[in-house]
């Protein structure tokens, strides 16, 4: 079993919902009905997203003792991604137009030679791979998930959904406070705060004071505009 | 959902907050369950925010937090939006990034544990270094929670945000 990583970014939810008790069946068939299901073989551009063990990254087997430790439950997120790569596409598409003997080729025509092409290669061709590491405080109702980029915090917030019925809620400053136990005071202030500089606002400067001009000091070409 | 809606600001006055008081001799927090914990901003700093499309200000390496640049930015009204933290409990440390208005913890580096130290290639038990993750979390949600008690509280525009602001002005 791969060895849990000693550095890394990490991004937390709160869990809105009822996910079955970590140790009992409901939970484990949720899990393995949404685990990894690999696109290796795949003949099309696929993305794939699912649970697996720490131990079994095929996403095939999840073994009690490696998944639930102490207060919490630690899986991994399997994302396979297959994507024809555009330089093999470009050197394949060349050789196809020569063989064609043709000088322009119709974009519908172009379309088809490309189907065919990703076709013939994609099955060979093998996905990226990657694993997040996830764990779940049950006690506390707080998911890490081992990664920072968008993308994936979606990805993880949807698969979680799909599994348990459960909400991932990011836990951002004013979410991360909500949950810190403050007094009802410091709730209610809360609600209504805004940001305040830490700079001190430069007074207000004291409005001018406008001499009156009378009609005989108008600029000249006031006066001459009104004499036209 | 705006910025006063979605309380960010909160992350950015927290992360000025604990700069404030590693500056003035106040970063040492007693937290329940734990020993003594000291905070010391590191060698990163960014002012504003990209989302916003505010010009986005990154110093780093050296002592960013000693810089002129650093003063000036604060100076003039620039928010810390991340920066990379040294928390210590006892002997064990913990090096992180912290993007403050989303409190995502970035390259996070725990404590060298002793199984560590001993067989760098024990495969096995995880969890002490799964518990440094989330003890992390925890000591941060502490300091977090003795900021809010400030900042949640009438008397912070009279006592504490004036000397923050002091401290802004003669830093």
């Amino acid at each position: 079993m791969s060895r849990f990583r000693k550095s890394g970014s990490f991004v937390r939810f709160f869990v809105e919902g009822i996910v079955p008790q970590k140790d009992s069946d409901g939970f484990f068939v949720a899990v393995a009905k949404h685990r990894f299901k690999s696109i290796e073989n795949a003949a099309s551009e696929e993305t794939s997203i699912g649970w697996a063990c720490p131990s079994d990254p095929s996403g095939q087997n999840f073994l009690k003792e490696q998944i639930l430790q102490d207060d919490y439950v630690r899986l991994r997120i399997r994302l396979d991604k297959k994507k024809l790569p555009g330089s093999w596409l470009g050197i394949y598409m060349d050789a196809e137009i020569k063989a064609l003997g043709a000088k322009r080729i119709k974009p519908e025509e172009r379309k088809a030679i490309k189907a065919d092409i990703a076709e013939k290669l994609l099955p060979r061709i093998l996905p990226s791979v990657r694993f997040i590491d996830f764990i779940y405080d049950e006690k506390k109702k707080i998911a890490y998930l081992f990664s920072s980029a968008r993308s994936v915090r979606e990805e993880c917030q949807l698969l979680f959904f799909k599994t348990f019925k459960a909400k991932l809620v990011e836990a951002r400053p004013l979410e991360v406070a909500r949950r810190l136990r403050l007094s009802a005071d410091q709730l209610r202030y809360l609600d209504k705060i805004s940001p305040l500089p830490f700079v001190k606002p430069a007074p207000l400067a004291k409005p001018k004071q406008y001499e009156r001009v009378s009609s005989r000091e108008k600029p000249e070409e006031q006066v001459e505009g009104m004499a036209s | 959902m705006s910025e006063a809606e979605d309380r960010s600001f909160l992350g950015e006055d927290f992360l000025t907050w604990m700069w404030f008081r590693s500056e003035t001799g106040k970063a040492s927090f007693e937290l329940p369950g734990h020993h003594s914990i000291a905070v010391m901003l590191d060698d990163f700093l960014t002012f504003g925010n990209a989302e916003n499309e505010e010009m986005v200000q990154t110093l780093r390496h050296g002592l960013p937090t000693k810089a002129p640049e650093a003063g000036v930015a604060l100076r003039s009204g620039r928010r810390l939006a991340s920066a990379s933290l040294i928390v210590a409990e006892g002997d064990e440390q913990w090096a992180f990034t912290l993007d403050a208005r989303k409190m995502d913890y970035l390259s996070v580096k725990c404590p060298e544990s002793d199984e560590d130290a001993i067989d760098a290639s024990a495969h096995g038990d995880d969890t002490s270094r799964i518990q440094s993750f989330l003890r992390l979390s925890e000591i941060m949600d502490g300091i977090y929670r003795i900021f809010l008690a400030q900042r949640l509280r009438k008397e912070y525009e009279t006592q504490t945000l004036p000397a923050i602001r002091n401290w802004v002005q003669t830093r």
